[in-house]
């Protein structure tokens, strides 16, 4: 397979096809939101310059991208769970989270569709394992992952997506973004209770490798955020283009760093604290990839 | 401002994320309560009677209806976070559902 293929979401013809329109329909459902049916029958009310148009189509691309891989991360947890012993809530769930991303990249590229875009974007297919941490116990490993996925990265696409979706100004596109917010909030719980529930198991020693965990994990977040929310050089944009985006669910980027940043100081390091994790003195002291040889 | 006030509900729904587990064990933060209509404790002056609500404090009774309906019970659900603008709840977590009596 070549480094760079064509990442396409149809939804293919065979036998399989009705079961997967039945798991959207009943498995994934969450309220009474139908953002597939949106799509399909919505159009944008507004009207934008083609320009505008072409930002939120390489944003809404690169989602598409971002969420069909996150599919292979929860699906990976899976084996990190089972050697861990987790009680099974934790296994089916995170195989639900893994259907989810599927669900979402694939609205994502009937977002770009809406937009006037091709949904198909020319990426790198492979995916990436999830570290071993062969250096901890097995609940060691499971919690780390977890951990960063849940209450690290799903808790600031949480935030992130709250507030966007107040922005989102187009009707179909903010069921998407509602889906999208409500779903995340679900992975989010995920870290959360598993560290609840396996941190009072860890021994001292074990706790000692988790804080040491801590800032490697908070610097690779933070380049990982940034690298996403790239600010563009030049003056900003003017404030008509900003609300033009918005409308059509793209955050400023600089919006996009300051509440990453508001959610790593104001909610996921005091709740870490509250565990007993060192997570302030973890965040202060972060170690960008870069300074990690 | 509306910003400001966006931001701060954004920051709000993570933390709900965060703290549903002591959300559902916690209950209520006050723990006396009188019913709709009545007077507070305060004097007998006729303009100084301030009538309770009935929605500020004591035990929330919330309905068998999922999900949740009210911004209280919304809140009392590990993970539920009330959304002012659709005025509806999103909830992190659907379960544990508490079981229903036995049908007699």
């Amino acid at each position: 397979m070549s480094e760079r293929d064509l990442l396409r979401l149809d939804v293919g013809e065979g036998p399989l096809r009705a079961e997967h329109q039945r798991l959207i329909r009943t498995a994934l459902r969450r309220g009474h939101d139908d953002p597939e049916a949106a799509l399909a029958e919505g159009a944008l009310e507004g009207s934008y310059p083609a320009p505008v148009l072409g930002v939120a189509i390489r944003t809404w691309q690169a989602r598409m991208v971002h969420e069909h891989h996150s599919a292979a991360v929860f699906s990976r947890l899976l084996p990190f769970l089972m050697e861990a012993g987790a009680t099974l809530e934790f296994k089916s769930t995170v195989l639900r989270m893994s259907m989810d991303e599927l669900r979402h990249a694939k609205l994502c590229a009937g977002v770009v569709e809406l937009l006037g875009g091709t949904p198909e974007v020319e990426t790198d297919l492979r995916t990436q394992p999830l570290p071993a941490h062969e250096d901890g116990t097995p609940l060691e490993a499971a919690l780390r992952n977890v951990m960063f996925v849940g209450c690290f990265s799903e808790t600031v696409s949480v935030s992130l997506l709250s507030e966007e979706r107040e922005l989102t100004t187009e009707p179909v596109i903010r069921s998407v973004v509602s889906q999208l917010a409500s779903d995340e909030i679900l992975h989010a719980k995920l870290g959360w209770s598993f560290l609840a529930q396996t941190w009072p198991q860890l021994d001292e020693s074990a706790r000692m490798r988790m804080n040491a965990y801590l800032p490697g994990a908070f610097g690779y977040l933070e380049a990982r955020m940034h690298a996403a929310m790239p600010v563009p050089e030049g003056p900003p944009a003017p404030d008509a283009v900003r609300a033009q985006l918005e409308a059509l669910g793209c955050m400023d980027p600089e919006d996009g760093r300051a509440i990453f940043a508001a959610t790593v100081e104001e909610v996921i390091v005091p709740r870490l604290e509250d565990h007993g994790l060192a997570a302030r003195k973890a965040w202060d002291e972060r170690q960008s990839p870069a300074s990690r040889v | 401002m509306k910003r400001t006030r966006i931001r701060r509900r954004a920051l709000r729904a993570a933390k709900a994320v965060t703290l549903g587990l002591s959300l559902a064990s916690v209950g209520t933060a006050c723990s006396t309560s009188h019913p709709t209509g009545e007077t507070d404790a305060g004097g007998d002056d006729d303009a100084m009677v301030v009538v309770d609500a009935g929605t500020d404090s004591g035990p929330v009774e919330c309905a068998d209806v999922w999900p949740p309906v009210t911004e209280e019970c919304c809140e009392l659900e590990p993970g539920g976070y009330w959304d002012p603008g659709e005025e509806r709840c999103l909830v992190a977590v659907p379960g544990p559902f508490v079981p229903p009596a036995m049908i007699v």
